[in-house]
């Protein structure tokens, strides 16, 4: 027998049709089709949200172990606010000596008179920078100087006084305000008590101290010779320090430019009328009649209430 | 099969109506009782609506349905061994219902048959008889029946040979 004759497949498969035609039952088929019918009726499920919700979950759940277990594992520290250690710095900022730091204490001290400009820089910034409120100015000496008191009032009352002296120095460039180290040190010696006054009385005002001071580091033993004398400096015109003297003199032209609009600038400072007078002086002394002249006319009005010395009548006429 | 992945549902009822009682009876035959035919039926069908959207037309769609049913035979069978031998299949075409239109004497002689062919079928080997019920039943080729059963042409090809062999020797003395 030949297997792959087609006469013997064909009566093989003639005798297995003759089986009986089984066919599934109806509540088979009514099952298969509505099977088939549900899952036209609803879209294949996505399963990227199922997956999200599951990283998600996970990520939480990781990021809150890790958090619970960190905050296990520090010491726990006392309850302090955050802002508290800001707040103990900054009250303990007035009573800490730091360099370059404007307040009264600072400027009372040699070590700002010889800080350097770039430090001075600093404390402008600092100075323009929102700070908390400083403790309460010393009230102003009721013993001060009676010509002190006279020359602020005066250049409070004057409408065309100059502004006070800090005010302008304020606005004053620190280039500016800046002279040559040659500059003529007596007046910033001698101006720099009534300074002292100013900063006393105006916090932000005695920010701009140190400016002056450094401006003449030679004069810093004028300065604490002056303090020494008391934190609320005498109202008498102190004469010019030996170094001051000496840098005068060693550049006497630059000591008239640099005076005469010191002279100008320092108005409303009390000491300043005696001083501006002293360099004037000098520049008579020196000969230079002519700069004296203008000098003393620019004292003049500054100074309107206060009579011109007799030895300088002349340079008027 | 396309229409019915786009939504058509006639489509699956065209489709449904012309395979379902060939498939039936394949694996019917192959499993040799009506509860695994029919929950193998059941589970075939299941699997043609659930890869609907992947349903490639490189093939006849009875060549992709037999190559399911195929498969889910031999999950069911290494499961179920050992398999029923030749006492069941015999049940279980004694429990098929005879045809009313029939007369006794012709009913008498198709049972027996049916009996013969039943046992003859059960007899043969699993790969044999599958080859040999896609021939008869849903009428594949030897190309078909090797992409439905993942065999080679030739395999294929020899399987039916040796099933219809060993069929005429049992109903052919």
């Amino acid at each position: 027998m030949n297997p792959d004759d087609p006469q013997a497949l064909e009566s093989t498969l003639a005798a297995y049709r003759r089986l009986p035609r089984a066919e599934p039952a109806a509540a088979l088929d009514a099952a298969i089709r509505a099977q088939a019918r549900a899952a036209i009726a609803t879209p294949p499920r996505a399963r990227w949200p199922i997956l999200f919700a599951t990283a998600a979950t996970v990520l939480l759940g990781a990021s809150l172990g890790w958090r619970v277990w960190r905050s296990g594992s520090e010491q726990p520290e006392p309850l302090v606010p955050a802002s508290a250690p800001a707040q103990t710095r900054a009250k303990s900022e007035p009573e800490t000596a730091q360099p370059g730091r404007a307040d009264t204490r600072e400027l009372d001290t040699a070590a700002a008179a010889d800080a350097p400009l770039r430090q001075v820089q600093e404390m402008r910034a600092e100075a323009s920078a929102p700070e908390p409120p400083l403790p309460a100015p010393a009230p102003a000496p009721t013993d001060g100087p009676r010509e002190a008191r006279q020359a602020r009032d005066a250049a409070a009352s004057t409408p065309d006084a100059p502004e006070p002296l800090a005010e302008e120095i304020v606005a004053f460039p620190a280039s500016a305000a800046a002279p040559p180290a040659s500059a003529p040190p007596a007046e910033t010696s001698a101006v720099a008590p009534a300074g002292n006054v100013e900063a006393m009385e105006s916090p932000a005002k005695s920010t701009v101290q140190p400016a002056i001071d450094t401006t003449a580091p030679a004069d810093a033993a004028s300065l604490d010779a002056q303090d020494g004398q008391g934190e609320h400096a005498e109202a008498a015109p102190s004469p010019p320090s030996p170094a001051a003297m000496g840098a005068l003199k060693a550049n006497p032209d630059a000591g008239a430019s640099a005076g005469h609009d010191r002279v100008r600038r320092q108005a409303g400072d009390p000491a300043t009328a005696e001083s501006g007078l002293q360099a004037i002086r000098e520049l008579q002394r020196q000969g230079r009649i002519e700069e004296a002249r203008q000098a003393l006319e620019a004292w003049q009005a500054d100074w309107p209430d206060v009579m011109v010395p007799d030895d300088l009548q002349v340079l008027l006429q | 099969m396309l229409a019915y992945a786009r939504g058509d549902l006639r489509a699956f009822d065209r489709l449904y109506a012309r395979s379902r009682g060939p498939l039936y009876r394949f694996l019917l035959r192959s499993a040799g009782n009506r509860a695994s035919a029919d929950e193998l039926f059941q589970e075939t069908w299941a699997r043609v609506i659930g890869a609907r959207q992947r349903y490639r037309p490189d093939a006849r769609f009875t060549t992709w349905l037999l190559g399911i049913a195929h498969r889910l035979l031999i999950d069911q069978s290494r499961r179920a061994r050992p398999q029923s031998g030749t006492e069941a299949a015999e049940l279980a075409v004694a429990r098929e219902p005879a045809p009313e239109h029939e007369a006794p004497d012709q009913a008498l002689g198709a049972f027996e048959l049916a009996r013969r062919v039943q046992s003859a079928l059960a007899e043969l080997p699993a790969e044999q008889r599958e080859a040999f019920l896609m021939r008869a039943e849903l009428d594949l080729g030897p190309d078909e029946i090797a992409l439905a059963t993942g065999v080679g042409r030739e395999t294929a090809k020899s399987r039916l040979r040796y099933a219809v062999a060993r069929l005429r020797e049992r109903l052919l003395p």
